[in-house]
């Protein structure tokens, strides 16, 4: 009997098996595929904080103030006597106030500037090279939603026996919300220049204010759109020469790069701009992020003056422009947190990168969980991990990062703007140390 | 005889081919036998239930009903209805997952990638924003929202010639489509042609003259090139258009229908009332209380509206109704429904009621000046001014910057004909808002009134900064540079004289006293054409005045127009005899001589 051959069958078998199995392949491949999503909610079993800090009021109190309506704080060493103090502006008495630390841990307030109708920003900088720190002071007029022609600008100048004069530099224009000075146009015997962002309204403007000597400027628009909060300065590109960027909100919800060419003249570029025209773009501050040598951006959006029905929206949170050279930019969406303000950098956890921080002015303060100070926390690859500082207290607009202590560990400093409903839960200058 | 290697080979080919065939058999049963179907496509990769404990009933049970449905039958269009659900009520990483499902099993619809680019816009990712609208394009060349985006995601990423493209399809879609316009013109401007800028916003807001954005940009224009008075014009028509909005956008609309999240619903219905659809945003509120009938927030949000939609009796009941609510509840009624029902009780007349809600208030809310401004208010209406004092003065106390109470109490010494304690009110009214009109009016009256013309001028121009088309503010602060003018006459500053009647002028062409300062006293400088059109509106407001014929006419005369001089002089002429005006007569007659020689 001829002994008979398996291989064909074995053959038919395999080329069956490989058509079965291409079969279930094809299937695989048309199975619907869902990309993973940012959105996609995360559940993560609770877990000890990274970083925890206890606050502690200073300054003139709550209820002195009745209800603080704190727009701006800034930790800067006004009298250079190398205790951090505090400056912060307060628009329920149109104040600017600066908090001194007169020893360590020790501080004193005392009014700096009044009649500053609705003060919202204070920056010091010696404005012509004599040693002292003037005051720049951005007046809105008034803080809520106006597009009136109410703005000022004012320096109150450091004289020498620790006074200070006031200038009234730009008046009746549209509302002011940032002023800040730089060597912007190649002086060389020490005079700063002046950016000015106006929110305005309606109405609004970016404006260089060139130092003529003697408190006279010129005064020279960068850009006319309504909308600009804040305008902070820095070499964006690289070339030497100080740039400034502007966070342009209202009907735009843009971040504009005006780069110096030199010789007084600046280009007007859009770095970056949400279609969403209920962004709420809400502060924007240069920090070098991922300390790659270049300067970075980090914004926030979560501003919610402008509705009657003021709260959080889903999209409120802040974000990174990363300078990846020449003036150009990345964008990295680094959290959500509703009614953000006030992004700010600081390494919170000692491990030498450099964490974020925002506050929350606009969250639903009737979920007694909503945030109202968050940290994201660095991994060293700028990845950042969401962790709650606090939940209370509610209504916080502006925030700063410093160590004011000298033990190497940065504080971070809080204002309460509590100009709507609760009136709960409120602060005005509240000091956080890390425990 | 067929070589054993040669029979060998035809014996393997033929094994290969029946291998293949069985193989491209065996795949294709395969595939058919276990393919899924389209539901279980569905069924297999659909998002499950957000967590919803928190959310109103309603929308908790049509949640789960949408979940229920699509789970059963995985049909395309319960997923579908289940995906709308969640991304209205804002379940964005579920939504984003239900659009993704329906895009690969039914990717035709252009919806799917639009809502997608919708959930990646408002997390700011614009650039993946952009990829979803492209393929919405892709697929419906024809919906005209995602084009514009397009336009004006490309215009924010200074990609210019790309946005022109886009915005290019959405005029094509709609020719004279505005939103494209603008952001056409906004490109000119980014690329410095401010003049074809300029030239494309004012054919734009001549097609639309409603439509917010164009003046806005056209005023900012305006003012860069230092021409104010063209930029108040259009910042103040900017502003009577209303808020900002959007295109239309249906699809967005449809989403919209399936919101059930009060929160949400709130912010839609504001932004339609802000942009001049109150109707819609009425809607929107309603719906909102409907979703959650138990909370008195909700009511009193509504209250507000229906107060600012002029409808005292539907505020009067869904304000009572939050109060009551709380009440129910045994929490604190909020202050803000407190303030509002006071307040709409005495615009209904119930001062009586008003007075009861706001005593309420005030003990619910013993820090809050807003409640004790309402009391003063009511009290006044109710005649018991001493007391309405006290509760303004009270709330000074509490809060020495508030400016209803400052200029209530203000108003209060006025009806004592306190003069000089009231004005200090009104000012220190201005402190926290400098542009308060009530405020401003009365100090620039008065301060015209005391002859107090430096500080009039600054109410004055603050008031016509803030409501500069409003006719009333109009010719206040005519009257105001009228008087200026008059004051530089008087001290032989005629250019100064002539700049204030000139502003006083282009306040309220019509005010014959402004007309005749104006017209005579450019003439007496020999600017015969500036004087002609107010003394052209003096003639037309005092026809039978023979003066104003006389002054017209030498202006004619001087412009070289002797015919009309002549015809204005003669009819001068007949009028001054009429009235026996000697003087006049003899002037004019003595310029027709001139004319006739």
């Amino acid at each position: 009997m001829p002994q008979r051959s398996l291989k064909p069958y074995l053959v038919l078998a395999a080329g069956a098996v490989v058509g079965v199995v291409a079969g279930i392949g094809i299937i695989r491949m048309n199975a619907v595929k869902v990309v993973p999503h940012s959105d996609q909610a995360e559940t993560s079993p609770a877990r000890e904080p990274l970083i925890k800090f206890s606050p502690e009021a200073i300054g003139t109190s709550v209820e002195e103030f009745g209800r603080p309506e704190v727009t701006h704080v800034q930790i800067v060493d006004l009298d250079q006597d190398g205790l951090p103090d505090v400056l912060y502006c307060e628009s329920s008495t149109n104040t600017v106030r600066w908090v001194r630390q007169t020893s360590r841990n020790v501080f004193e307030e005392s009014i700096v500037a009044t009649d500053v109708a609705g003060p919202v920003h204070v920056a010091a900088a010696d404005v012509y090279g004599n040693g002292r720190l003037d005051l720049l002071i951005a007046s809105m007029g008034q803080v809520l939603p106006n597009s009136d022609s109410i703005g000022r600008v004012f320096v109150f100048e450091a004289m020498a026996d620790g006074s200070f004069k006031r200038h009234l530099l730009l008046d009746r224009v549209a509302r002011v919300t940032d002023v800040r000075a730089a060597n912007l146009t190649d002086h060389s015997d020490g005079r700063l220049d002046l950016i000015v962002g106006q929110f305005g309204y309606d109405e609004g403007e970016t404006r260089l204010l060139v130092n003529q000597g003697d408190w006279k400027f010129s005064s020279q628009a960068l850009n006319g759109q309504s909308g600009c909060i804040h305008t902070p300065i820095g070499d964006f590109d690289g070339d030497g020469r100080l740039d400034i960027a502007a966070l342009i909100s209202q009907e735009w919800e843009e971040v504009h790069l005006f780069r110096n060419l030199g010789a007084g003249k600046f280009s007007d570029e859009i770095l970056w701009g949400s279609t969403n025209e209920d962004f709420g773009s809400s502060g924007m501050k240069q920090v070098d992020l991922n300390q790659d040598g270049k300067l970075d951006l980090i914004f926030s959006n979560g501003d919610g003056f402008d509705y009657s029905i003021r709260g959080p929206r889903a999209w409120h949170g802040i974000q990174w422009l990363e300078n990846i050279g020449e003036g150009k930019f990345d964008y990295h969406r680094i959290g959500e947190m509703p009614g953000a303000y006030a992004p700010s950098a600081a390494d919170l956890d000692s491990d030498g990168d450099l964490d974020l921080i925002a506050v929350s002015g606009f969250g639903d303060w009737s979920n007694p969980d909503t945030v109202t100070l968050m940290a994201w926390i660095n991994d060293g690859e700028e990845n950042f991990e969401p962790e709650v500082i606090a939940t209370q207290p509610i209504q916080m607009v502006t925030a700063d990062a410093g160590d004011l202590d000298g033990d190497g560990i940065p504080e971070i400093v809080t204002g309460g703007y509590h100009s709507f409903p609760p009136f709960e839960h409120m602060s005005a200058i509240t000091l956080w140390r890390r425990q | 005889m067929a070589s054993p290697v040669s029979s060998n080979n035809i014996s393997t080919g033929r094994m290969i081919a029946a291998a293949t065939i069985l193989a491209v058999v065996g795949g294709g049963g395969t595939y058919l036998l276990l393919r899924p179907t389209l539901p279980e496509q569905v069924r297999g990769a659909f998002p499950a239930l957000p967590d919803f404990k928190s959310e109103p009933t309603i929308l908790q049970g049509k949640l789960q009903q949408a979940y229920t449905k699509t789970a059963t039958s995985g049909s395309v269009a319960d997923l579908a209805a289940y995906g709308r659900l969640l991304h209205a009520n804002g379940f964005a990483a579920e939504a984003s997952q239900a659009w993704q499902v329906l895009l690969s099993v039914d990717p035709t619809e252009p919806r799917w990638s639009y809502y997608l680019a919708h959930l990646r816009r408002d997390s700011g990712d614009m650039g993946e924003t952009t990829l979803w609208l492209q393929q919405t394009v892709e697929i419906n060349p024809n919906y005209r929202p995602a084009w514009l985006q397009l336009g004006d995601m490309a215009l924010k990423s200074a990609r210019f010639e790309r946005a022109r493209n886009y915005y290019g399809e959405c005029l094509r879609l709609l020719p004279g489509a505005p939103y494209a316009r603008i952001g056409l013109a906004r490109i000119e401007q980014q690329e410095g042609k401010r003049d074809s800028a300029q030239k494309a916003l004012l054919e734009l807001v001549e097609d639309h003259p409603s439509f917010p954005s164009a003046h806005n940009l056209l005023a900012q224009m305006y003012r860069e090139s230092g021409d104010q008075s063209r930029a108040n014009l259009h910042r103040w028509e900017g502003y009577r258009a209303g808020r900002f909005i959007t295109m239309e956008d249906p699809w967005m609309r449809e989403l919209e229908i399936q919101c059930f999240t009060p929160a949400k619903l709130f912010i839609i219905g504001m932004m339609d009332f802000q942009a001049n659809r109150g109707d819609r945003g009425q809607s929107a509120y309603e719906k909102a209380v409907q979703c959650a009938p138990k909370d008195p927030g909700n009511h009193e949000l509504l209250g507000d509206l229906y107060r600012k939609l002029k409808e005292p009796q539907l505020a009067r009941r869904s304000l009572s109704q939050s109060i009551s609510l709380s009440d129910a509840a045994g929490v604190a009624p909020s202050l803000l429904a407190f303030i509002h029902l006071a307040a709409v009780e005495r615009e209904l007349g119930e001062f009586q009621t008003s007075r009861e809600v706001a005593e309420r208030g005030r003990i619910a809310h013993p820090r809050s000046p807003e409640i004790l401004v309402e009391l003063g208010l009511t009290l006044t209406a109710l005649g018991e001014n001493e007391a309405a004092g006290v509760a303004f003065r009270d709330a000074i106390e509490l809060s020495p910057h508030d400016t209803a109470a400052q200029f209530h109490l203000g108003e209060w010494w006025l009806r004592k004909d306190q003069t000089d304690q009231a004005i200090p009110h009104f000012e220190k009214s201005l402190v926290l808002q400098p542009t308060f009109a009530p405020a401003l009016r009365y100090l620039l009256q008065y301060t015209l009134g005391t002859g107090q013309l430096d500080s009039a001028q600054d109410y004055a121009d603050t008031l016509l900064g803030a409501y500069y088309g409003d006719s009333e503010v109009r010719q206040l602060v005519a009257i105001c540079y009228l008087r200026l003018g008059r004051r530089g006459l008087e001290r032989n500053a005629v250019s100064e004289a002539i700049t204030h009647f000139q502003i006083a002028y282009d306040l309220d062409s019509d005010d014959v006293d402004i007309a005749f300062e104006l017209g005579t006293l450019q003439l007496a400088q020999g600017e015969f054409k500036a004087a002609t059109p107010p003394l052209e509106v003096l003639i037309a407001n005092r026809p039978t005045d023979a003066s104003a014929h006389l002054f017209l006419a030498q202006a004619y005369l001087m412009d070289g127009r002797p015919r009309a001089a002549r015809a204005l002089l003669e009819k001068g002429l007949t009028l001054a005899e009429q009235a026996g005006n000697a003087g006049t007569a003899g002037n004019i007659r003595e310029m027709l001589e001139a004319i006739t020689r």
